[in-house]
């Protein structure tokens, strides 16, 4: 994780240059595509390139759904239309865009427009996410004892991650994009249409928010 | 690597909020560290490595409300896209049996066109409809949500003689008092984005308003308007507009021709309306509440800028709350 995020965080790359169409795609090791090459073909009609993505991304999109929307009924609902929009408008996707910053968007802007709905007429779906004994983690206090075994950090811990959920919405939303999703500013800048530098602002003042929940005394900061 | 930096400064303020993007163990999280230590002791270290200490916890709490499907979800994805994609491309059985019936089928094909291109020439306003039904508008132009905002970024821009202010969540119309000699019935005020829609440009204008009961004191409008926006009068001359009066909500093309009778909302069921505007060169569709009110030639100008907004005309001396803006997005492809 260190390397992927240093590598992530490397010098800028420069822009990439406008990719040429191919017309004859040879069979490949599919699992070893970019995400960028399976939505080409998914454009051409591959389903087998489509369920490769959505095994890459279905953990990260639900992940994000859970935790802005914060019940998995809707999670549930929404997150099959994700994938079913994805690959519905897949023709739509454009080069050299990265895929994670378009599905995102259709993932947030279905989120906003459920959350609207929902207020108008709530609707209740059964969920199928956890069948199959598969872990949900939404208690703060389960996570933070699989962290660390010092009870009181565990106490930290649970009351900053329980938090988080209080926080407003667009500060709790960037920084569970910026640190959960792992996108920089400008892949959130483009997913919300928000400027940078406001996003910036919002993680600070959000971060700064779960900072007064952290040590009720302030104590010298330790070496690590 | 450890420096001195200004910790007000904007330079490390740019740090500083990378570091708490990328956290522990990126190159600016230890650069920003670095710059702590450097500091020494005081308010404004101790603040921030409380912060630091914040980011740490929440990266030991990655897991933190992190899902995955089960194989029942899994399942319904994998049907779904199975269905899409069936429906694109059928499959057939065999190259004889094609051959076979493609001749059938174009021959068929090739006299119920003729046929019908003979009774009913082809409707261009449809072709139109449904090409701009298939633009998927999902990237933001430009957003805003009372709910949880309350100041009007500058993208956006207050006009007109009604103003408008942020009051419990909701952008709402103050009231005006008649002024003298000045006979007009309603007064208007508006919101719309700065910037203009070159003409060719596909857009859609989604916006959310709270409505508390049919009411003709405040007339909310959704609009796109041919040309800048009068900042006195809040309009723009040639529009297409929706607008909700007395609980009947309808649609005005520029020409002043309303294209359908209207429809009367059900407002006790939720006081939310949803109105979405779809546009591009020459066509229009305009839902309401998710049903389709208008669709086809806007008749906007094919040439001039296009303005998006919402705006609402108050009666003068009414003094009713009922009706607010709870959000407006401006979408594009």
């Amino acid at each position: 994780m260190q390397q992927k995020r240093a590598e992530k965080t490397g010098p800028k790359p420069p822009k990439p240059e406008k990719v040429e169409e191919v017309a004859d795609l040879q069979p490949v090791a599919l699992g070893k595509s970019s995400d960028e090459e399976l939505m080409r073909r998914t454009q051409n009609g591959d389903k087998s390139a489509f369920s490769i993505l959505y095994d890459r991304y279905s953990s990260a999109v639900l992940s994000y759904l859970y935790r802005m929307l914060g019940n998995v009924e809707d999670v549930e609902s929404i997150g099959q239309e994700v994938f079913l929009r994805a690959f519905r408008f897949a023709p739509t996707y454009r080069f050299p865009q990265k895929f994670s910053t378009w599905l995102f968007t259709i993932t947030r802007n279905l989120a906003i427009n459920h959350s609207r709905r929902r207020k108008r007429s709530p609707v209740r779906n059964i969920t199928e996410l956890n069948l199959d004994g598969v872990d949900i983690s939404g208690d703060p206090y389960q996570v933070a004892s699989k962290a660390t075994d010092d009870l009181e950090k565990q106490e930290e811990l649970a009351r900053v991650l329980k938090h988080l959920d209080e926080l407003p919405t667009d500060q709790k939303e960037v920084i569970v994009l910026g640190v959960f999703q792992d996108m920089s500013y400008a892949q959130m800048e483009e997913i919300t249409g928000t400027k940078a530098v406001t996003l910036r602002s919002r993680m600070f003042h959000g971060l700064k928010k779960l900072a007064s929940l952290v040590g009720r005394t302030i104590e010298s900061p330790k070496e690590k | 690597m450890s420096q001195t930096m200004d910790l007000e400064s904007e330079q490390f303020m740019t740090l500083l909020t990378d570091a708490l993007r990328t956290g522990p163990a990126s190159p600016e999280w230890h650069q920003a560290v670095g710059v702590l230590r450097a500091a020494g002791a005081g308010p404004n270290v101790d603040e921030m490595q409380l912060l630091v200490r914040a980011r740490e916890d929440l990266e030991s709490g990655r897991e933190y409300r992190s899902i995955k499907a089960g194989p029942g979800f899994t399942r319904k994805v994998m049907a779904g896209i199975d269905e899409e994609g069936d429906s694109k491309r059928r499959g057939l059985p065999s190259a004889n049996l094609i051959a076979l019936l493609a001749i059938g089928v174009i021959l068929a094909v090739v006299v119920v066109v003729a046929l019908n291109i003979i009774k009913n020439p082809p409707d261009p306003n449809r072709e139109q409809v449904d090409k701009l039904s298939g633009i998927y508008l999902v990237k933001p132009v430009a957003q805003l949500d009372f709910e949880t905002q309350t100041e009007i970024p500058a993208e956006w821009r207050l006009v007109g003689e009604v103003p408008l202010k942020v009051n419990n969540k909701h952008l709402v119309p103050s009231t005006t008092q008649p002024a003298k000699d000045d006979k007009r019935e309603y007064k208007a005020g508006a919101i719309l984005l700065s910037e203009s829609v070159a003409p060719d440009q596909p857009r859609m204008i989604d916006v959310t308003l709270r409505i508390k009961g049919a009411t003709e004191g405040v007339i909310p409008e959704v609009f796109v308007a041919e040309g800048p926006v009068d900042g006195t009068k809040a309009s723009g001359g040639r529009e297409l507009v929706w607008l909700l009066k007395g609980g009947v909500a309808q649609v005005v093309l520029p020409n002043l021709s309303v294209p359908s009778q209207g429809e009367k909302l059900d407002l006790k069921k939720s006081p939310l309306v949803n109105v979405k505007i779809r546009f591009d060169k020459e066509t229009a569709i305009v839902e309401c509440d998710d049903k389709r009110v208008y669709e086809g030639p806007h008749k906007l100008s094919a040439t001039a800028p296009r303005y998006v907004g919402v705006r609402f005309r108050r009666k003068t001396g009414d003094s009713s709350d009922g009706v607010g803006l709870v959000s407006v997005n401006v979408l594009k492809p």
